[in-house]
């Protein structure tokens, strides 16, 4: 494997970021299976690794003016062992769903933004909080709402040179009641066919039905055939689970 | 929500199909008194050795403590076939039962007869040391006849019985199924560890809903665990086993299989149970969502 820092600095990790090219990593448990298959079909020497984890300022919630930060190396299970404003509902169910107990407390929401699965969990939840994306690099802090941070299947418009710092959720959405509903073929540790995340100020995004997960609006939705589920029966389902998450939410 | 029952029955040869399977085993009694079981039946996790420990020291007449274990170790150990075809408990379990009580003959021969143990062997309430080691020898190949040209034979010596009875729920709009309960009533011949066999009956469910609902093998596309699915813990419901004790004339102490059975009538159980609750017939597995719901639309009922 390729070199490995883990610096305790911000800037000291923006300035490992500007030098070379890396691969990030927080909790590791995306990146390292998808290292050990590339590797074990013969992939070629690996990049370095810039590990974040020791950045004290990337972890944990707070509240800020106008709303919630919540630093990109926090844990699902510090988000899910969180007390949170109801609008937190949908992405703490998340947190209870996604991989599980081990994953969980390793496995970040920033490295599972990054990641960009179709079916990741949090993208949902945090697109229905109309989240924020904050990257810093060496040149400055930009923030980004987290439809243009996503711009495909594992495709993010975030700099080789920059981080994911923080996502930032305005304190309306962080009021308002919410529901997660998540579809798969068993029980615990399943990638989903269908993800809804719903909120009560009307916010609806869907996971796993898009390229990127969507908010429901007059596009509709774009599903694929896949070894989990039919396109046409992901159509169903996500128009079933958002009625089921508009009825719990009216109760 | 629907709800629905179903039930499958099944039968399962085992041993080898048709053909010669034997097992030898061997225990020995040194100088220095310890008494060694030279065990090749390889446990993968499913028991045998405790089983095949059991059945050698109830032979014995002496506690399981009495006996040291050495397991497939092909310098000391006889072949006892592979562990597959549900056959350990039955063949190897039959072998190791005539190897120990030829042991107790050999140690009992001139003696008055009582066998004993005090932390120590003891013989006719004396510690007992054989001069020379003595070695129990036993092997068991469960009576078959090859099949002929039109298929026609004696396959298996013996046979495992059962049936599994399935109560589950089925979500009509999305297709998903909810296991609630399982009843499953196996005729093992003999429980010699009612534990394991339960164990067993746990397991083979567990795989048995993973053919029904989930694990689908879909060359270069479902070749890891998080796309080829098995079933977690709370995708298996509660489990009430029935052991059915219909001794066997030729196990050991009644004794069959139970490892593949356990298995068999699993997914046939959960097929029929969505059909008592929907009315909806399966013809592909694994039911995933999208397959259910398909075939709940063909029914014109949902």
């Amino acid at each position: 494997m390729g070199a490995y820092v883990r610096p305790r600095e911000l800037r000291a990790a923006l300035e490992v970021l500007a030098g070379r090219d890396c691969q990030v990593m927080a909790g590791g448990t995306d990146i390292f299976p998808a290292r050990a298959h590339a590797a074990a079909w013969g992939a070629p020497r690996e990049a370095d690794w810039l590990d974040i984890t020791g950045i004290e300022g990337l972890r944990g919630i707070s509240r800020e003016e106008g709303g919630w930060r919540i630093g990109a190396a926090t844990s699902w299970a510090a988000l899910r062992d969180a007390g949170l404003p109801r609008g937190f509902d949908a992405l703490r169910e998340a947190a209870r769903q996604v991989g599980g107990r081990q994953v969980q407390a390793r496995a970040t929401i920033g490295g599972n933004l990054c990641n960009a699965s179709p079916a990741a969990d949090g993208v949902p939840p945090l697109m229905m909080l109309d989240a924020e994306m904050e990257l810093a690099s060496l040149r400055g802090t930009r923030r980004l709402r987290l439809e243009e941070f996503i711009l495909g299947n594992r495709r993010t418009a975030r700099a080789t040179d920059e981080l994911l710092v923080a996502i930032h959720v305005p304190e309306a959405m962080a009021q308002s009641p919410s529901v997660f509903l998540k579809l798969g073929s068993r029980a615990h540790l399943v990638i989903s066919i269908v993800m809804v995340a719903a909120n009560a100020a009307g916010r609806v995004a869907v996971g796993s039905c898009s390229e990127v997960a969507r908010l429901l609006d007059e596009r509709g939705l774009a599903p694929i055939d896949d070894v989990r589920a039919t396109a046409g029966y992901r159509h169903l389902a996500a128009a079933e689970l958002v009625a089921r998450a508009r009825e719990r939410l009216a109760a | 929500m629907r709800h629905g029952v179903g039930i499958a029955g099944m039968w399962y040869g085992i041993g080898n199909t048709g053909m010669s399977n034997p097992s030898e085993m061997r225990i020995v009694l040194g100088p220095d008194g310890r008494i060694t079981f030279f065990n090749g039946a390889v446990d993968i996790g499913q028991g045998s050795s405790t089983v095949l420990m059991q059945i050698a020291a109830e032979t014995l007449g002496l506690p399981v403590a009495a006996l040291g274990h050495v397991n497939g170790d092909t310098g000391t150990t006889l072949d006892a076939g592979k562990t597959s075809a549900s056959r350990q408990t039955f063949v190897s379990g039959r072998a190791a039962q005539e190897a120990a009580a030829d042991l107790r003959e050999k140690i009992l021969r001139g003696s008055n007869g009582q066998l004993g143990w005090d932390g120590a062997l003891t013989l006719d309430g004396m510690p007992f040391r054989p001069p020379a080691p003595l070695e129990g020898y036993g092997r068991f190949d469960p009576p078959t006849v090859p099949l002929d040209t039109n298929g026609q034979g004696i396959p298996y010596a013996t046979y495992g019985f059962a049936a599994q009875l399935c109560a589950l729920a089925v979500d009509v709009k999305l297709g998903t199924v909810k296991l609630e309960r399982f009843v499953a009533a196996h005729d093992v011949g003999r429980a010699i560890n009612p534990t394991l066999v339960e164990g067993q009956i746990h397991g083979g469910i567990a795989q048995g809903i993973g053919l029904a609902l989930m694990e689908e093998y879909i060359p270069g596309r479902t070749e890891n665990l998080h796309d080829y699915l098995i079933p977690s813990f709370g995708d298996v419901p509660d489990i009430d086993c029935i052991l059915i004790e219909e001794r066997e004339p030729l196990g050991p102490y009644g004794a069959k299989g139970v490892g593949e059975p356990a298995l068999v009538a699993t997914a046939p159980a959960i097929l029929s149970a969505i059909r008592d609750a929907t009315g909806a017939e399966i013809h592909r597995i694994p039911a995933l969502p999208h397959r259910v719901l398909e075939a709940l639309k063909s029914t014109g009922i949902w």
